[in-house]
């Protein structure tokens, strides 16, 4: 495939009546001179990506103008092999830099939640989650359970003899906390507000 | 003395911390909680010695620790 290649405006027309969303999502009918026809090359979206010398997708979307049917504008597009190994390089460690930060984000926000859950812990169950990565507690209304690391499925309600029931599954619904944020939220609600988090897990 | 919001997030949590002495960082910790309970959170207050919580429906201006928590949803 060539790096750069063109096409020609006169594929593609546009009147004061036909919409961009019609654009956008099928082919543009154009009516010029009182001849309508389909145009299986322009969309919006296709203009969008480029740049041409008499209009751009922001001018067709804002004024929706008037393209004389015949006239031309060149456009080209750009390639990975225009980009030089230094350019490339440069781009593989701003990636590599926000992959890294984010990951130290991340780093941080589980020690601070992991803080905070083992607060509402006491000292036996502290040990249990060091320990087995699960602590077991008793919930609202009585019944043994065990939370387990983890944010889904990772709730056992267990029997008298320490066997698993029964598996629950609910969870905040805030989109990129950590595991140990969702099990405090877990473990606060089933000791407090059980009914409610009975109402919106799944189980099984 | 003084009283601590902490509000799960995708940093961990962030605290909002209170004097209950000045009313107006009462008044802004309360309208933080009244925000985060028309959004569905629960609240729970908590010692920070971690031996006492409980489900609260209003704020509590004397309270050691609130921790907000997201709606829950099935898994």
């Amino acid at each position: 495939m060539a790096d750069n290649y063109y096409y020609s405006r006169s594929d593609v027309g546009y009147d004061t009546t036909t919409s961009i969303w019609s654009g956008w999502n099928t082919t543009a009918t154009i009516t010029a001179s009182a001849i309508t026809t389909t145009d299986s090359y322009s969309t919006v979206w296709y203009d969008w990506n480029t740049t041409s010398g008499t209009a751009t997708a922001w001018t067709t979307w804002v004024t929706t103008p008037t393209v004389v049917e015949g006239s031309y504008s060149t456009i080209s597009y750009g390639s990975a092999s225009a980009l030089t190994e230094e350019q490339i390089v440069v781009e593989q460690q701003r990636i590599q830099a926000a992959a890294d930060r984010a990951m130290e984000e991340r780093k941080v926000a589980t020690t601070k939640a992991k803080t905070l859950l083992k607060s509402l812990l006491d000292e036996k169950q502290r040990e249990q989650l060091e320990r087995a990565q699960f602590f077991d507690f008793v919930s609202q209304t009585g019944r043994k359970m065990r939370i387990k690391q983890g944010h889904a499925r990772n709730i056992d309600v267990l029997g008298e003899d320490g066997k698993r029931i029964q598996t629950l599954c609910a969870h905040p619904s805030q989109y990129g906390l950590v595991d140990e944020d969702h099990m405090v939220a877990q473990f606060l609600t089933l000791r407090h507000n059980e009914n409610e988090f009975m109402r919106v897990a799944n189980a099984s | 003395m003084t009283g601590e919001l902490s509000v799960l997030d995708r940093t961990g949590d962030t605290k909002i911390i209170w004097d209950s002495a000045q009313q107006a960082e009462v008044d802004a910790a309360e309208a933080m909680f009244d925000s985060l309970k028309k959004k569905g959170y629960a609240a729970f207050l908590v010692t920070k010695k971690g031996d006492k919580d409980e489900l609260i429906k209003k704020f509590d201006p004397k309270a050691e620790k609130i921790i907000m928590v997201p709606q829950l949803v099935g898994g």
